[in-house]
């Protein structure tokens, strides 16, 4: 707490970038840390110091609590920003960092931890007055003690990795037939990725809206809310499409629900930015919610919500963690016509989205009114099979949801990613869907109308006219410049 | 008619009068014969052997659909050669980036052969599991 003079972003891919970006606009110097998979990657060439971490599996990278330290002690960085995923919410990480005397941007290692426990999370929502979904991590964690507590909360269940975010190994089980497999799955997912392999088990309400409330907390007994995020539009529990306003969100809905985060919030004694996650029951002023979990991290998200409040979130987490008040209470926030983000995947949705990885052989972001990019690549770099999928966040805005939208399809046809497969054309066909214009969406919106989204991989004449002018012999002189280039990079 | 007006960019021009013709900016590149061209938001991967046929189609005889379909990790080998497997079985579990990637029998058939052990590293378009 106090003096911030350099900030190691202990991360990669363009949430790095994001956070180099804002600690520049504050005059901070940055370090960033890097694999042997990322030595020239964006987020590498914008810091203005960079330390490699080891090698490319980020184990022993990323995740590795002492290496990253050893870059901070090494660059005399005396903050430490961990983006999302990674380490950001890594309880034991966030104590090194206090023990090594280096302020860690987000809140204190016991908020962390005991917000992580869905045990303790649950109680501490509880303790506010906010419901939850039914739901228990077994003391047992046998597969037929877990089976056991899936029947009593009664299927469809959902079962989490007890140490996880972000959905990876999240199942559904919808029939008794296919529980244990289930189970053994999301408990082999849940120790590939979290090294823990403790289960949640939880009831599924059927339809609901998935919608999160960003708040804020100063080391000065602040506590504000930044409206809310609709993140409805999720496949296997990774989100695709997110944006604010909510269309199911009435104003009387949003006061109940900021005030409930911000109840949370204080119970939980939380500092620095965090997410509060409610499943939400409906629409408007009659809507039930339940509190799922609290995020204790800048979300991917997040540019939504700057987008319509102006709040820069990077630069309120830099205020928090040098000790200064929030400069604004909760009467001055106001939410400013929308934004919607489109998030585009390396993958390939005519294979039931396997990721891809590959060379980006040429990339070229749109440039227009009301959209911003949030991306951690460029072109002739890669998309590494060793980390997420994520390419970049197209964040569109307007004064209204229909412009928003309409800008960022446009912006999206203007997006050309060459050399690995996307999901671009999947996301304009997502935000063209009459129920998307509608606003009628919920959590089950990709399994329920997934299918149409994907083209038919049918090529039009005119793809094949220009993909048969590259392949016709270069006349003296005309060879176009880009083939050329390509012939260099070999 | 298509212009290359460089830097990998390409003008389409529609049939009509001259200047009646609806115009298109498409972007493409040529990488190891395959060639990616972007037109209006959709991307199209044109093989070289494709002919008019256009992009590949994944059918259920496609051999790639027994191989990983990117640098993964064999977490579990499923099935022995000579066992018979009916349409849809769990072949191989692969783990890439982050995500379990099932490898599935596309069809009704007895297993040949394997080519990979789990824990092994294995690389994209290569079959992981041969049928008879």
């Amino acid at each position: 707490m106090g003096r911030i003079t350099q900030v190691l972003i202990a991360n990669r891919g363009e949430i790095a970038v994001r956070v180099i970006r804002g600690c520049r606009e504050l005059g901070i110097p940055t370090v960033a840390v890097f694999s042997d998979a990322d030595s020239r990657a964006p987020h590498v060439l914008a810091a203005d110091r960079a330390v490699r971490i080891g090698p490319p599996a980020p184990s022993a990278s990323y995740l590795s609590i002492e290496a990253v330290l050893g870059a901070a002690r090494q660059t005399g960085a005396d903050a430490i920003h961990p983006g999302y995923g990674f380490l950001s919410e890594n309880p034991a990480f966030a104590a090194a960092c206090a023990e090594a005397g280096v302020t860690f941007i987000g809140p204190p290692s016991a908020v962390i931890e005991r917000l992580g426990s869905k045990i303790a999370a649950r109680a501490i929502a509880q303790t506010a007055g906010v419901p939850v979904v039914p739901g228990e991590t077994p003391a047992d964690q046998n597969t037929d003690a877990i089976a056991a507590a899936a029947r009593k909360v009664g299927l469809p269940a959902l079962l989490k990795p007890s140490a996880g975010g972000g959905g990876i190994g999240m199942k559904t089980v919808r029939e008794e037939g296919t529980l244990l497999s289930a189970i053994e799955q999301a408990r082999r997912e849940a120790q590939a990725a979290f090294g823990d392999g403790t289960l949640y088990v939880e009831r599924l309400i059927e339809r609901p809206r998935h919608i999160e409330i960003q708040v804020l907390a100063d080391n000065h007994g602040n506590v504000v809310h930044l409206f809310e995020r609709e993140c409805s539009i999720q496949r296997r529990h990774q989100k695709v499409v997110e944006e604010t306003p909510s269309t199911a969100v009435s104003p009387k809905l949003r006061q109940r629900m900021g005030e409930a985060a911000v109840a949370i919030a204080r119970a939980a004694d939380y500092r620095n930015a965090g997410t509060v996650e409610f499943l939400v029951d409906g629409t408007g002023d009659t809507a039930s919610f339940y509190f799922l979990e609290v995020n204790t991290r800048l979300q991917v998200e997040h540019p939504v919500t700057e987008r319509v409040t102006g709040v820069d979130l990077v630069h309120a987490q830099i205020a928090i963690a040098r000790g200064e008040a929030l400069p604004f209470d909760q009467h001055a926030l106001a939410q400013r016509g929308h934004a919607i983000e489109a998030r585009v995947y390396a993958e390939d949705p005519s294979r039931a989205d396997l990721p891809q990885a590959g060379p980006l052989l040429l990339y070229r972001e749109p440039s227009m009114p009301g959209i911003r990019i949030d991306s951690g690549v460029t072109e002739g770099g890669e998309v590494s099979v060793h980390y997420d999928p994520l390419v970049a966040k197209l964040i569109a805005d307007g004064p209204t949801r229909e412009i928003a939208r309409r800008r960022a399809i446009e912006a999206l046809r203007n997006y050309p990613i060459l050399g690995i497969r996307t999901n671009v054309a999947f996301l304009i066909a997502l935000l063209e869907h009459p129920r998307f214009v509608a606003g009628d969406i919920d959590t089950r919106f990709l399994d329920v109308e997934g299918e149409s989204l994907r083209s038919n991989g049918a090529v039009p004449d005119e793809a094949m006219e220009v993909a048969a002018s590259l392949r016709a012999p270069v006349s003296a002189g005309g060879m176009d410049p880009w083939d050329a280039l390509r012939g260099f990079r070999g | 008619m298509v212009d290359g007006l460089g830097n990998g960019r390409y003008l389409i021009t529609g049939s009509g009068d001259p200047g009646l013709g609806r115009r298109r900016i498409a972007y493409a590149v040529r990488d190891r014969g395959r060639t990616w061209v972007f037109i209006d938001g959709r991307t199209y991967v044109i093989e070289p052997d494709a002919g008019d046929a256009g992009e590949r189609t994944h059918a259920s005889n496609d051999p790639l659909a027994l191989s990983a379909p990117m640098p993964a990790t064999v977490l579990a080998v499923k099935v022995a050669p000579g066992q018979d497997v009916a349409a849809g079985d769990l072949l191989v579990l692969l783990e890439a980036m982050k995500m379990e990637v099932p490898i599935k029998a596309p069809r009704a058939g007895r297993v040949k052969s394997l080519a990979c052990r789990e824990g092994e590293l294995v690389q994209p378009g290569v079959p992981l599991v041969e049928f008879e």
